[in-house]
């Protein structure tokens, strides 16, 4: 492949130094994502997939660390970045989404607020008039068609599908060219899902690079190009999709396979 | 702020009769001292001892006191001392409490240690004995026994703003803002601080009624507001030795103040039930019921 992938981590490991022991959640890390490609992140619970999201955006908290690895995103190495630098890379090149949209919106702000924040974060000097514009077309962009009532909603207001679709809508409006997902759609029921999923594919569509980390195999084979598959912190397999459903390397991969099919 | 003067939850808290009635209450004593000079219906401090000790009659509705003065009249501007001092010392409470609670709880570390342990020793310490030691040193006025609470009061709104911002900080909606590239300043202003307003608004309801009652205490004993002031406590005071000749001149001042902190208990455990259900930080908007989509 000659394309250059728009974030690359190489040997990422990020440890927790507990009294007794040290858990070593991600443990040397390395993988590329493709621009126009969604790129599948699998692993059962406390493989440290989600520990590894985080690390992207230095939201570690202690006693978690992470102790080497590189983050390459359009060329820059995150890991070389101080907080003040990182703050304006958050949100407006690489975005995430969380499990629980529901949560993930301030409960006391409208809809409205949370994307004018991200307006005051990334974008300075626009008007009232243009910012209020710039929402609907985003919020249309993400299937939302009720534009000027999900702005003056409470997150409370909005369904989980609605709120997941105002996260994906703050990550476009801030321009990201990497969109997280972290298991968007566990907390979703199946219709909701299957739409959200969709509009996953859409952004990849437009040129978007999009990061789905999940437990669901079935997602992954319909959704996918590349898959890693994660255990332990350590990535076990990986490649395309069709290489890694069709010949699978590691056991731990069979047998998720196996679950499946 | 906005979510809370929301139509919705005053609409709702409108079905909450208990805290209803205490807001009536509290609304009647508001207007009571704001309209004073009007309400009233004669001059609180004009002295007449040719009509001291009165009965009910018309001119003086709840009679007079010993120095000839009516008994409503100095309730009614008595309303003003009491109010006025009461939330002023709520507000400067506050003032002091929330934003060390904020720095305490948002930066943990030794700073919110040192914070707390302050805290701790605040809460601990007697107000009586604060108040007679300023009193000795700067002489006994209601601004000093204000600044006896605002010095020690402070405490529980550290401690609960402390502990409701070291919750939300976990929370994914701040995580996800920092992942989206908000500064510190507007994740603790817009993020947190908005969410600590229920439980600041339900425990301030509350202490003003605890600092009515004990500014009351204070000028009984003679530390607060001095006679002639207009004042509940002084009114108890000046009452004492008629206690047992003239029963009624202790019995409004008390019957007062009594009426005026039932009214913010009412009012603030209403408040609390209807904003903090399950000690939720997010019933505000939610309402006591849930879902109101």
């Amino acid at each position: 492949m000659l394309e250059q992938p728009v974030l690359s981590i190489t040997n990422l490991k990020t440890y927790f130094y507990l009294e007794k022991q040290v858990v070593k959640a991600v443990d040397g890390v390395s993988l590329d994502v493709y621009k126009g490609k969604i790129t599948a992140l699998v692993g059962g619970s406390g493989s440290g997939k989600s520990v590894m999201s985080l690390s992207i955006f230095n939201l570690v908290d202690r006693p978690g660390k992470i102790i080497e690895g590189e983050i390459w995103l359009n060329g820059v190495n995150l890991r070389k970045l101080d907080e003040k630098q990182l703050q304006k890379i958050r949100g407006k090149e690489i975005a995430i989404i969380f499990q629980d949209p529901t949560s993930s919106l301030n409960p006391v702000l409208k809809v409205k607020k949370h994307l004018a924040e991200v307006i005051h974060t990334h974008h300075e000097g626009i008007g009232k008039k243009e910012a209020l514009s710039m929402f609907r077309d985003v919020l249309f962009r993400v299937g939302l068609k009720n534009t000027d009532q999900i702005l003056e909603s409470y997150p409370f207001e909005l369904s989980g599908g609605m709120c997941q679709r105002v996260m994906v809508a703050m990550g476009l409006l801030a321009h990201a060219h990497v969109l997280i997902a972290d298991e968007p759609t566990s907390s979703l029921d199946l219709t909701t899902q299957a739409a959200i999923l969709e509009e996953l594919m859409r952004l990849k569509n437009e040129g978007l690079a999009v990061v789905l980390i999940t437990h669901d195999l079935g997602v992954v084979a319909q959704m996918a190009d590349d898959v890693y598959v994660i255990k332990d912190g350590k990535i076990v397999d990986g490649g395309t999709v069709y290489e890694v459903f069709q010949s699978p390397k590691h056991a731990y991969t069979k047998s998720l396979l196996d679950a499946i099919f | 702020m906005v979510s809370i003067l929301n139509k919705n939850v005053l609409e709702k808290l409108k079905k909450e009769k208990l805290a209803m009635l205490g807001l009536t209450i509290i609304m009647v004593f508001v207007c009571a001292g704001i309209f004073a000079s009007v309400v009233a219906p004669n001059d609180p401090y004009k002295v007449d001892l040719t009509k001291k000790l009165l009965k009910p009659c018309a001119e003086f509705p709840l009679g007079t006191d010993q120095l000839g003065r009516c008994i409503l009249s100095r309730l009614i501007y008595g309303t003003r001392t009491s109010f006025v001092t009461a939330i002023t010392a709520t507000a400067l409470i506050l003032a002091l409490g929330v934003p060390l609670g904020m720095i305490a709880g948002y930066l943990g570390g030794w700073i919110d240690n040192f914070i707390m342990r302050l805290a701790d020793i605040a809460a601990t310490f007697p107000s009586t004995l604060l108040a007679l030691a300023v009193v000795g040193v700067w002489g006994p006025s209601i601004v000093n026994i204000m600044l006896v609470f605002v010095v020690l009061w402070w405490a529980p709104f550290a401690r609960i703003v402390r502990s409701t911002v070291i919750k939300l900080k976990e929370k994914e909606f701040v995580l996800a803002a920092v992942a989206s590239g908000s500064s510190r300043t507007s994740i603790l202003f817009k993020h947190i601080a908005l969410n600590t307003i229920s439980p600041i608004i339900v425990l301030a309801t509350l202490r003003i009624a605890a600092v009515i009652m004990h500014v009351a205490g204070f000028s009984f004993i003679g530390l607060g507001a001095q006679p002639p002031t207009a004042d509940w406590g002084v009114m108890l005071s000046d009452s004492r030795q008629y206690l047992t000749s003239q029963p009624f001149l202790l019995f409004w001042p008390g019957l007062t103040i009594t009426l005026a902190v039932l009214a913010f208990n009412l009012f603030g455990e209403g408040l609390n039930d209807f904003l903090i259900p399950s000690s939720g930080d997010m019933a505000v908007i939610k309402g006591s019921d849930g879902k109101n989509a």
